[in-house]
């Protein structure tokens, strides 16, 4: 009888669910997912591609440069704002000193950047207006500096303001300013 | 017990205030000897034992003025960033104590923080990114500029040595021989000191070595040569750093810093016309400066053509063109209400973008502006009012809005009313919509269009013709380049404003001389529009001449120049689709005519091309900044073949002038 019994015990497994594994999978599946999309590089990568203008006056040439690892706490807006106005400042001063390149003039700042849609604000300095004479010298300026903002993700056009005003055009300038510029004006 | 417990709570809270004050206790400044001058910062803290300088702090600003550093920073900002003399960028992020220069990742003790509106910053990390060594001196740290950078790479068939430093470099020839020649930079010192052997190009090694005080270095490279080669100190792109070519043999080494030549033609070095300062009409200036047959006039007597230019849209038939005659601001409480008068029924349409463009703009189609019709100065929220004959039968009424405010367009019987609404709006979407003015009768249909994200430049620029008809094609309109007020590129006493018209004149006489009729923007030394205008006013004033006229091409003569003697050339620019076939045939012939190295054309985004409805170029002839192209420049036979090439190029592109038409008896 005792016999029978334990084999009635042994033959009634009836195990007991545990749900210990999958709860723990599930919450490392969470933790995994939640740092994908709050980890502080997933909005953008940090590094850029700048262009400057050679010194035939037309091409073109891009080289990367890297901006910090986006700040802890900064918004997604302020980090587009920081790489644009990073983009920017690297633009207007060029490449590396052994890089011949058409630059902007000596001094020429980067004021501020805004970001409307797909539009970018490039506020320049007063020292812009220093441009030696010719349409040589403006047109390649901002065409690498059209082509640096507009290499940034989700920007198209770049209107140029020189402290804090739109104009129609330099002093004596030759390029007209006061409307957005694209790529596809050069 | 309670005095125990008092005395207990009284030295934990001083020990907290200790503890709070510590890490911004102000220390004693010490004194930093730079470009001998002595001085101390204000600005500083002290964290972890290491100087921190506020980058506000009126010594650093001077520093970084000295050394052509320029800093971006505001409140609230996340980064620091530097661009340096050299030009390298830095930046700094504020609490993290890594940094880049350029591409060079560097560690600092101490990161940089943000203490009310102004970022602090190791100084040690600053005094590296600027290339300045710090060099203890008793109770002084002197800041010595350092030479940074010394590069060498091939050049032809022989080598380029380029200097840079932390300051302006200038070096002085101490001693030259067929194999050595020693350059001094005094002010600076260097940590390159050694001999790098290079054995190429005729230069055998360069060997650098300071001597001096720490407050007064002198720095010698010595360029050993292989004895049959020639050394040439050049100058730089920026005036920053210091050159020199090694070409073997004995040939002459071409430089970029030439002297002009001294011998200049008297049209190129006659002194400008002397130009009263006097205020800026309202009006274009009279037609005494302006050519014999006055466009202005032109337009305002004679017929245009009434039939629509092939290929584009009129919104309706209308048999006469109604003339905007007046544009007429009026601050209202409600804002500012812009009086459009016409001379009789006009279809409009008007478009309004949503923020952050907030720009406005109305075509009043089968209407012509008047010269009388001069965009009004208004107050706020309106930045700027434009008015431009886009096409032979559109006006186009343009408004820069300073944020978002309401505009209602009302039609009245003589002609259309602008209100632009004071208060602030929280609409954001762009509307657009269309009506009939002048009628007398109120008819307008409102629709919200679809949104334009960052605005459409399509809808905003001065549309150009597809397929333009000039109303006079026997007319070329000529334009020389700046005049009056603004002289243009100026160098060694010559300006682009007299090359220009003479070369304007030459290619007048030719083009008369093939038939054509021509018309220049301007026949003396004066400014088109008014003295010192707006570029603008300037620009616009020579593409109105042109529109007006109904001219078959619009040609601007311009003359280049760069900070430097490098650049040299001719190239055409274009910027609208007509365009380029005309730049192209005149390129070609100025290519295969003036000698001068081919740039080709090029499309760019400017004014004079953008604003003319015809096909339109701006021929920039050569550089006045590069000598051998200056000697050209200066030469009238050169500018004699200029004209001739552009003549020749128009005649590619256009054939022989139209017959004329005679008057109907």
């Amino acid at each position: 009888m005792s016999e029978i019994r334990r084999s009635a015990h042994r033959s009634d497994p009836q195990p007991r669910p545990n749900y210990a594994i999958p709860i723990v999978v599930l919450l490392l599946l969470a933790i995994g997912v939640g740092w994908w999309f709050m980890r502080p590089h997933a909005v953008a990568p940090n590094t850029l591609t700048i262009y400057y203008t050679k010194m035939n006056g037309t091409t073109v040439k891009a080289w990367d440069v890297t901006l910090r690892p986006r700040p802890a706490g900064s918004t997604r807006a302020e980090w587009a704002h920081d790489r644009a106005l990073y983009a920017a400042l690297q633009a207007v001063v060029g490449p590396p000193a052994d890089v011949r390149a058409v630059r902007f003039p000596l001094g020429t700042r980067v004021n501020d950047v805004a970001i409307h849609g797909s539009t970018v604000t490039v506020d320049l300095s007063k020292e812009v207006e220093s441009q030696p004479g010719g349409t040589f010298g403006e047109n390649a300026e901002f065409k690498a500096l059209v082509y640096s903002m507009t290499a940034l993700p989700g920007i198209s056009a770049v209107q140029i303001t020189v402290a804090g005003q739109r104009l129609p055009t330099l002093p004596g300038g030759h390029l007209e300013l006061d409307e957005p510029l694209h790529r596809s004006d050069f | 017990m309670n005095r125990s417990i008092a005395r207990i709570s009284s030295a934990f809270a001083a020990l907290c205030f200790a503890l709070l004050c510590m890490p911004r206790v102000a220390v004693a400044a010490p004194l930093w000897r730079f470009a001998g001058r002595t001085f101390a910062f204000t600005h500083v803290e002290r964290r972890d034992a290491t100087l921190l300088v506020g980058i506000d702090d009126p010594a650093l600003q001077r520093l970084f003025h000295t050394v052509g550093a320029i800093v971006t920073w505001k409140p609230g900002a996340r980064y620091v960033l530097i661009a340096t003399g050299e030009p390298t960028i830095v930046s700094f992020a504020i609490g993290h104590r890594t940094y880049d220069i350029g591409p060079l990742a560097v560690r600092s003790k101490v990161a940089p923080f943000a203490h009310g509106r102004e970022a602090y910053i190791e100084f040690d990390a600053l005094a590296r990114a600027l290339g300045l060594r710090k060099i203890a001196d008793g109770a002084t740290t002197i800041l010595q500029p350092q030479i940074t950078n010394l590069d060498v790479r091939d050049e032809g068939n022989g080598m380029r040595v380029v200097a840079r430093g932390a300051i302006p470099l200038q070096a002085r020839l101490v001693r030259a021989s067929t194999r050595q020649m020693t350059y001094a930079f005094i002010g600076v010192g260097s940590r390159l000191t050694h001999i790098r052997s290079v054995d190429a190009g005729g230069l055998v090694a360069v060997d650098i070595s300071q001597v001096g005080t720490a407050a007064n270095p002198t720095t010698y490279v010595t360029l050993d040569l292989d004895g049959s080669s020639h050394v040439a100190q050049v100058g730089s792109l920026d005036g920053r750093d210091i050159g020199f070519i090694i070409a073997p043999g004995a040939s002459e080494v071409a430089l970029g810093t030439r002297a002009a030549p001294a011998s200049v033609r008297a049209v190129a070095t006659a002194p400008p016309t002397p130009t009263p300062r006097i205020a800026v009409p309202l009006r274009p200036p009279p037609n005494a400066e302006l050519p014999t047959v006055s466009p202005w006039n032109r337009v305002a007597n004679e017929p245009l053509a009434t039939s629509p230019p092939v290929g584009e849209v009129t919104p309706a038939p209308l048999v006469t063109l109604a003339q905007v005659n007046t544009i007429q601001a009026e601050s209202t409480p409600n804002g500012v209400t812009l009086h459009v008068t016409l001379t009789g029924a006009a279809s409009f349409d008007w478009h309004h973008l949503r923020a952050p463009d907030n720009r406005f703009w109305i075509d009043l189609h089968g209407a012509t502006l008047e010269p009388t019709a001069i965009p009004p100065s208004t107050g706020a929220p309106i930045e700027n009012v434009r008015a431009d004959q886009i096409d032979p039968q559109t006006v186009r009424i343009a408004l820069s809005i300073a944020g978002v405010h309401d505009v209602t367009v009302t039609p009245s019987a003589t002609g259309v009313d602008i209100v632009v609404n004071g208060a602030m709006s929280l609409a954001d979407a762009s509307t657009a919509g269309t009506g009939v003015a002048g009628t007398g009768t109120p008819s307008v249909t409102l629709a919200a269009a679809a949104p334009v994200a960052g605005g459409d430049p399509n809808l905003w620029s001065v549309n150009p013709v597809a397929a333009y008809v000039p109303t006079n094609p026997r007319l070329i309109v000529i334009d020389p380049g700046h005049g009056g007020s603004d002289r243009g590129a100026v160098r060694h006493g010559v300006a682009e404003a007299v090359l220009t018209l003479d070369m304007a004149k030459r290619l007048r006489a030719i083009l008369e001389a093939r038939g054509w009729q021509v018309i220049m923007t301007r026949t003396k030394d004066v400014d088109v529009y008014a003295p010192n205008d707006t570029a603008e006013q300037e620009l616009q004033a020579r593409d109105n001449i042109a529109n007006r006229a109904g001219a078959r091409l619009l040609v601007s003569i311009h003359v280049n120049a760069y900070i430097n003697a490098g650049p040299n050339g001719t190239t055409t620019y274009y910027a609208k689709p007509i365009d380029e076939p005309l730049a192209r045939d005149i390129q070609n012939e100025l290519a295969a005519q003036v000698g001068t190295k081919n740039d080709g054309i090029v499309k760019s985004h400017l004014y004079i091309p953008l604003h003319a409805f015809m096909p339109a170029c701006l021929v920039e002839t050569a550089f006045l900044s590069n000598p051998d192209d200056f000697a050209l420049l200066t030469d009238p036979a050169w500018r004699q073949k200029v004209a001739v090439a552009i003549a020749d190029g128009i005649t590619d592109y256009a054939g022989a002038p139209p017959p004329a038409i005679q008057p109907q008896q």
